[in-house]
């Protein structure tokens, strides 16, 4: 299988126009002692039904659980409009809109989503969208950096681990110290702000619980307050974060709309308040007008960008994660305003859950602060070694050694009550 | 066309959710009080978008020549394949072998390809991974005690360049082009010494041109200890003719979302895998893949740029491309897109002026200096597309002064080809006797020509409540 469109007549016909005698002539700029004389290595070709075939038979090998895993990458359903949109070749093959004149579907659908980022978290601009959680949490540290003039932010362990491990890598080559805040019964605890620039927290955190924001920004009077949220969904039921004057706000957008698929791609989201956008990274979409005063969209304030500030750009990224903006944003409408009534659920079936499996005796609750759809038990090994064909949520130990035996389970639309409710009968026999 | 805000009716959801008689956890205090998020019932969602997509123009719609970005057709097979089923599943979950075998395939595939000795598919982009390149020549630098301060960028490179070098607290050092398109020798041989890390270039170039030199480019950094990044988005033309391992490269970034097919999305995702060197590799992020197909941590690793393994969706697609058309389908890809590049070149530049008249490799740079009537290469993209065609890239490289950067890929057909070089035609004359056609193009467009100036004068970034 291929997929080039000219036949060997043409070939012909085009060498011809150009003037030289066979393909291979056209690349004499390379020294010829580099051009390969053997095939590569690759197997294949192989024909569509091929391809899927054996996929089929490899995926035999793959065992259908009941999953619990959360922390970081959830499993919500997706409404079928999503994929029917996100699909449309208009959309997903074209790229970067920046010729606005033919691109005002992805445009205006990036602002859409950029209002509606806006309006649920309250903040007053949002961009079009970073590589993931991780990173868009990294690019607030960097931006906090340079706006505060000082190389150190808090952090707190009860940010994602594997976050943590990003934001670790980027201040490593931006000599930047992170200075890490201990957690008390898994909230954030005091911490001294001397001499950094922001203060970053992720809420609800990893632990599933809710923070304090509004002390956390009392005691972090002159710092900036950088959130991360790795399950947006929370955000339907809780206090925008505007309510608690954060400064920059990132999140992983993946629960809106987008497969958990193995980690990637997700959605990096990113909104500040209105002061910070000349620093801020990433596409901007705004609102203008053509020559005939028409309402239309473009790409904006590019004078941040790497396109046109090179080495002094506010950041590097180029691609970004368009399309999922784009399934999130149509995920958003198809729910609308059920959405609250969404992250109700979720929030009822944890704690349902969590409910329930107190009751067994060998599972601890290990937290008491009121949390969204994740909690934390610990389980007696007996206990989970019933637990054959359920992944009851994600060992803790790994990355907190002091949580030995716990594990961060979460709930989801996708766990309805029948089948926590099996589970429960599962573990009681 | 009205904004989905402006079209949101309280109560028109479609789809409703059943809470349980449960009591939340959460007080009173810390749960928001109302919500706002634009409500539509079903059939106006979809036709909503479906509007929308009507205004747009992606690879599926027609000839898409944008220089850099390697908008080839994007075959169908990939989708069906990342839409399986069996890939929604969770980077934590015991039951990982099938994704792992794909990621741990596919890195053997990217080395086989590029002639590296290994591979991270966790950068989510093209600049991502040259963020991640340059973090481990820093790490090896530091390793070895060296303390070394800037990085060797031709002044053609793409804007990611500088801006992901100078992330890394290392300074750019701007190297010239030489007149026929390639590195300038003399000026890049005073540039380097023991305080440069080494070089970031891409080859082929931007211009389109593979450097003739590029043996002699690195050699002199390797003669001073310095390291040989190469920015791979433009591997296209190399595939099965050239592996960059070969001219001295110790690290490149692929683009899948160029390269290998993966589409666009209207800005993204896409994946930008890092290969290197041995002596690099114990540098790439964590985690790696093992040949046991476990996650497996290196001490001396840079550390993570991504939770997991990247954007495995993508991987996917390009996994599926690879193995579908195979080592030969690969080589046919690098002709025929050289193939179709120089013929469109040899045509074009009847009519424009050509800076760099040589063979060229995936793309080539064509300006506007020769326009009559003061029409500018803004006019003849957007005059492009009332002829129903992309434009190509434009003011950029910034080494050509108004350039139109062309890439026209090996799926396209000689007849749309021919059809372009047309159009191109039409608007040359055009811009001689009727140049206000050219001037207030595009003239069938959805929109006509934007007002960009007022848009970052006044920025409005988002729709406001009281606008309705
Ligand atoms: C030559 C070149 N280098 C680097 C990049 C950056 O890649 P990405 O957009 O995937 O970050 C691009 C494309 O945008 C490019 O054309």
């Amino acid at each position: 299988m291929d997929y080039i469109a000219n036949t060997d007549l043409e070939r012909e016909s085009m060498l011809r126009e150009i003037g030289v005698k066979k393909i291979m002539d056209l690349f004499h700029d390379i020294p010829k002692e580099l051009i390969l004389s053997t095939p590569l290595n690759i197997p294949g070709p192989f024909s569509e039904f091929e391809l899927l075939s054996e996929l089929h038979k490899i995926s035999t090998q793959n065992r259908p659980t009941l999953s619990f895993l959360g922390g970081g990458n959830y499993n919500h359903y997706i409404p079928s409009t999503v994929k029917a949109i996100t699909s449309r070749g208009e959309f997903s093959t074209a790229y970067t809109p920046y010729q606005p004149e033919i691109s005002q579907g992805t445009l205006q659908a990036l602002y859409e989503y950029q209002s509606m980022i806006c309006e649920i978290t309250g903040m007053d601009v949002s961009n079009a969208s970073m590589y993931d959680g991780a990173t868009s949490l990294a690019e607030a540290m960097l931006v906090a950096t340079k706006i505060k003039g000082k190389k150190r932010v808090l952090a707190s362990k009860a940010i994602n681990p594997l976050y943590r491990e990003v934001l670790k890598t980027y201040a490593n080559v931006a000599e930047i110290e992170i200075r890490e805040v201990d957690c008390q019964d898994g909230l954030t605890s005091d911490f001294d702000t001397e001499g950094s620039s922001a203060i970053l927290i992720q809420n609800p955190n990893f632990f599933g619980l809710l923070e304090d924001l509004n002390t956390i920004r009392e005691r972090a009077k002159d710092l900036l307050l950088i959130t991360s949220t790795t399950e947006p969904l929370s955000w339907a039921m809780l206090q925008p974060f505007a309510n608690s004057d954060v400064d920059i706000v990132t999140a992983e957008g993946q629960s809106f709309g987008n497969p958990i698929s193995f980690g990637g791609p997700g959605l990096g989201i990113f909104a500040a308040k209105k002061v910070y956008i000349r620093q801020m990274p990433g596409r901007l979409v705004g609102e203008t007008v053509d020559i005939q005063g028409k309402r239309g969209f473009v790409l904006t304030l590019c004078a941040r960008e790497q396109h046109i500030r090179r080495e002094k750009a506010t950041s590097n990224i180029c691609t970004n994660q368009g399309l999922c903006a784009l399934a999130a944003a149509v995920y958003l409408v198809t729910y609308g305003e059920n959405l609250g009534e969404l992250a109700r659920l979720n929030n009822q079936l944890a704690v349902y859950f969590s409910e329930q499996l107190q009751k067994i005796e060998g599972i601890d609750l290990v937290f008491n602060a009121p949390f969204f759809n994740e909690f934390i038990v610990r389980i007696d090994k007996g206990i989970l070694l019933k637990l054959t064909d359920v992944e009851i949520g994600i060992n803790l130990e790994r990355y907190y050694p002091d949580l030995k035996d716990c594990y961060l389970v979460c709930c989801t639309e996708m766990t309805p009550k029948e089948i926590i409710d099996r589970v429960i009968h599962e573990i009681g026999k | 066309m009205k904004l989905v805000n402006e079209k949101s009716k309280a109560g028109s959801s479609s789809f409703p959710i059943k809470e349980l008689d449960i009591k939340s956890n959460i007080p009173a205090g810390l749960q928001r009080t109302s919500l706002t998020v634009p409500t539509l019932p079903e059939v106006e969602v979809v036709r909503h978008y479906t509007n929308l997509s009507k205004a747009n123009f992606g690879v599926d719609n027609g000839f898409y020549p944008l220089g850099s970005c390697t908008m080839k057709y994007n075959p169908k097979i990939n989708e069906v394949v990342a839409n399986r089923p069996q890939f929604s599943i969770h980077p934590l979950s015991r039951e990982n072998r099938l994704p792992l075998k794909i990621i741990y395939e596919l890195e053997k595939y990217l080395c086989e390809i590029t002639g590296m000795d290994a591979f991270s598919t966790q950068p989510a982009a093209g600049a991502h991974g040259e963020l991640t390149g340059t973090m481990i020549m820093k790490a090896y630098f530091e390793k070895r005690g060296e303390k070394r301060t800037s990085v060797i960028i031709p002044d053609s490179a793409h804007g990611t360049n500088p801006a992901s070098v100078s992330l890394c607290g290392y300074q750019p050092v701007q190297v010239r082009s030489s007149s026929a398109g390639g590195i300038d020798l003399v000026d890049l041989r005073q540039k380097m010494d023991k305080t440069v890390v080494g070089i970031m270039i891409t080859n082929p170039n931007t211009l389109g041109i593979f450097d003739e030199n590029i043996l002699e480019i690195t050699q002199i950094i390797h003669d001073h200890g310095g390291l040989c990044y190469l920015d791979g988005a433009n591997m296209n033309p190399m595939l099965g003719i050239v592996k960059p391992r070969d001219f001295g490269i110790d690290l490149i970034h692929l683009n899948l979302h160029k390269t290998f097919s993966t589409p666009h999305g209207g800005g993204g995702p896409g994946a930008g895998p890092l290969g290197v060197i041995k002596e690099l590799e114990a540098f790439l992020p964590n985690p790696r893949i093992n040949e046991n197909l476990e996650f497996e941590n290196s001490e001396e690793s840079i550390g993570s740029v991504h939770p997991f393994c990247g954007n495995f969706g993508i991987l996917l697609r390009a996994y599926a491309y690879i193995r579908a058309i195979g080592a030969a389908g690969l080589r046919k890809v690098a002709e025929n897109a050289v193939l179709n590049a120089n013929y469109l070149k040899e045509k074009l530049k009847k009519h424009y002026h050509l800076q760099y008249d040589r063979t060229c490799q995936h793309e080539f740079v064509i300006d506007d200096s020769l326009m009559p009537n003061g029409v500018t290469t803004h006019d003849i993209a957007k005059r492009l597309i009332d002829f129903g065609f992309h434009p190509p890239t434009i003011y950029f490289p910034l080494i050509v002064k108004g350039a139109m950067m062309i890439e026209p890929t090996e799926t396209e057909t000689k007849e749309n080809l021919d059809a372009f070089i047309d159009a191109m035609k039409v608007i040359k004359e055009e811009a001689s006797d009727d140049p206000q056609k050219v001037v207030k193009a595009p003239l069938n467009a959805p929109i006509g020509r934007l007002d960009e100036v007022r848009a970052a004068r006044e920025p409005k970034l988002t729709w406001c409540r009281d606008e309705e």
